[in-house]
């Protein structure tokens, strides 16, 4: 009774890896642990639960979201990628999610397959109806946090309308565009929540800073000296007799108000639905997966 | 009456008597004695008696503003207003009693309070609180030169009978969807009433800026006495030259300002107030001729003079003061590094962090 639930549930575990894709078999012995992992004993059911696929495949479509054209399409886009940035990439799909969060799965799977340590991997997860970016290595330096969610808002209609392929194609581009554009300005890296409108508030260069210290300092004399010259005119004449003036005698004999008329204007003026300048943040916030590798990335929902 | 130049003397030893503003008293600078008004009235009457035979000698020389000094004997020359003035010879100060007769004789005035020492301390004051104003400007020989002068006043006080019409707004603004609207309502706004103002001082010299006996206003009018010509010793004195007629115009220039203003101060509730009519009956203004206490000191630098008023009575100074191009550009320098150091300190940290 007891061989035949083990042999079901490990059957179920490693449903999701069948999916037209070379599979190998996580065991005791031997995990298949890439070289990037510092192997630690609390890692073992994280990594047992993890698909084991070949790496070079890029495209696991778990949940058939795909057709056979598509999937030989986003194959060559990632190539095309891959040999362009030097920045692995995958792209997974999912019907169910044997982890916590889809940001889990997608970690571990990066992590515990042979995935270059720089890169990226793509995942649609059916169960959670979320689609995630996890990034690792020096994809987490390129890819900030304003990046990764300008490029999910830029799927965000075609996921909502399933179109699966054309969000995947979308990706990839917006993931070399932002590559050959160079690594954001003023980046920096923090252990923290996903957070793409944060302001920039560190980084100022030292030539910034002469500068403004320069002009702060010439206002501020300017205005100093102003008023020291200011004070040198004391004389004054005098227009009225208010010091002179007995308040308390004042009487006031007649004091009335009567209406005269009254006028509307109307003006247009349409409420305006600009964001506002919103400060871009050049900023990449990271957290560390089960594996101790960090990862950057964000998700949305749909 | 007399024409002649006569000074307070001393009723023990005959000296001349100076006013103290300290003691508000007269001292005798030989015997130190100190004596107040009702002794030298006393006195003065005995000695007008001696005088009258110079009586006949004088008089033509009153109308050429030369007079004999009465302690050496010296011809003085002075402006035909002047009423007391010091002898370039002796150092004597005399008092032109002849000029302060009839309506030349003022009601009140306010003696000195403050000593030649306050005026000059106050002078040396405004330098540390001016550090733009050039080094030499208070030098000792500049100091030396100030002089206390009662000036000419002409007060004026009214009971004012006055009105005046406004229009006043309110404004209420609303959004509707994409429009905003705006309601204003105007009235018109009555006020009449009786306003006060007493004693508006008016500068009765033509030769002293009005200017700066505005600013060196107010006077403690609580400090008035009645006018006796001892007051004037020691001091230079002036009567006035700016008839009252003209003098009562621009008083009335300074009470209408206030009038409508207070007028005014009466309607509140209101988005906006404009006044379009005003009218003002001044009814009998009362006028009063004063001798009130400044000491005046005129500074020449670079071609140009500066005037100095020190308020006798209350201790005001005003003045306009040169700035020394040289010190302005030191102070501009140093308020520069100085700010410059602490913004980029605070920029550097921040960066660095």
């Amino acid at each position: 009774m007891k061989k035949i639930l083990i042999f079901i549930s490990l059957l179920l575990f490693s449903m999701p890896v069948y999916a037209n894709t070379n599979t190998c078999k996580r065991t005791k012995e031997d995990l298949h642990i890439p070289e990037k992992v510092n192997y630690q004993e609390s890692m073992y059911s994280s990594i047992i639960s993890t698909p084991c696929i070949d790496a070079t495949e890029k495209i696991y479509d778990f949940a058939n979201l795909f057709t056979e054209e598509e999937e030989i399409k986003i194959y060559n886009l990632i190539i095309d990628y891959i040999n362009d940035s030097n920045l692995d990439l995958a792209v997974v799909t999912i019907n169910t999610n044997p982890k916590s969060s889809t940001m889990e799965y997608v970690d571990d799977f990066y992590d515990y397959n042979e995935f270059k340590y720089d890169g990226s991997i793509f995942i649609i997860d059916m169960k959670n109806r979320e689609f995630y970016i996890s990034t690792s290595g020096k994809a987490l330096e390129y890819y900030s946090d304003y990046r990764i969610e300008m490029t999910l808002s830029s799927m965000d209609k075609t996921m909502m309308n399933h179109k699966y392929y054309d969000s995947v194609e979308i990706l990839v581009n917006k993931l070399k565009s932002y590559y050959l554009s160079g690594k954001p300005e003023n980046g920096y890296l923090y252990e923290g929540e996903f957070n793409p409108y944060q302001e920039n508030k560190t980084k100022i260069s030292m030539k910034q800073a002469i500068i403004s210290s320069i002009i702060v300092a010439l206002v501020s004399s300017s205005i100093y000296i102003l008023v020291l010259c200011l004070r040198n005119k004391q004389v004054k004449k005098v227009y009225n007799s208010k010091l002179y003036l007995n308040k308390k005698a004042t009487v006031i004999t007649k004091k009335n108000e009567r209406y005269l008329n009254s006028n509307t204007t109307k003006t247009y003026s349409p409420i305006s639905h600009d964001s506002g300048g919103s400060s871009h943040s050049s900023g990449s916030s990271f957290h560390s997966g089960s594996s101790g590798i960090s990862h950057g990335g964000g998700g949305h929902h749909f | 009456m007399d024409k002649t130049v006569i000074d307070s003397k001393c009723p023990s030893c005959d000296a001349n008597l100076k006013f103290d503003p300290k003691s508000q008293k007269w001292i005798c600078e030989y015997c130190g004695n100190k004596y107040e008004l009702k002794d030298l009235e006393q006195n003065t009457k005995k000695y007008n008696k001696k005088e009258a035979k110079e009586e006949k000698k004088t008089q033509e020389k009153v109308k050429l503003n030369i007079y004999r000094c009465s302690n050496c004997g010296a011809e003085i020359v002075c402006d035909e207003n002047t009423t007391a003035t010091f002898c370039v010879y002796c150092k004597n100060t005399a008092v032109i009693k002849e000029r302060l007769v009839g309506s030349f004789e003022p009601s009140l005035i306010i003696p000195f309070q403050k000593t030649n020492k306050d005026a000059i301390a106050a002078f040396k004051k405004i330098g540390r609180r001016h550090p733009l104003m050039p080094k030499e400007f208070s030098s000792e020989k500049n100091i030396s030169e100030i002089r206390g002068i009662y000036i000419p006043f002409w007060l004026f006080s009214v009971v004012s009978s006055g009105g005046i019409e406004a229009n006043c707004t309110k404004v209420r603004t609303w959004r509707s969807g994409d429009y905003l609207y705006t309601n204003t309502t105007t009235y018109i706004a009555t006020r009449e009433g009786n306003i006060t103002i007493t004693r508006v001082p008016n500068d009765g010299s033509v030769k002293f800026d009005d200017a700066i006996m505005n600013s060196i206003e107010p006077f403690d009018y609580s400090k008035l006495v009645p006018f006796n010509y001892s007051y004037l010793s020691g001091f230079l004195a002036e009567k006035y030259d700016v008839d009252e007629k003209r003098a009562q115009e621009n008083a009335k220039k300074r009470m209408s300002e206030t009038i409508k203003k207070e007028l005014l101060s009466t309607i509140h509730g209101y988005s906006t107030v404009t006044i379009r009519k005003d009218y003002i009956d001044y009814g009998n203004m009362e006028s009063e001729y004063v001798l009130l206490p400044v000491y005046m000191l005129n500074i020449k630098y670079k071609d140009k003079i500066y005037t100095f008023a020190y308020n006798g009575e209350s201790g005001k100074m005003i003045g306009n003061m040169p700035i020394d191009k040289k010190r302005a550009v030191l102070f501009f320098l140093l308020a520069f590094i100085i700010v410059f150091i602490i913004v980029f300190a605070l920029l550097y940290y921040v960066k660095v962090r």
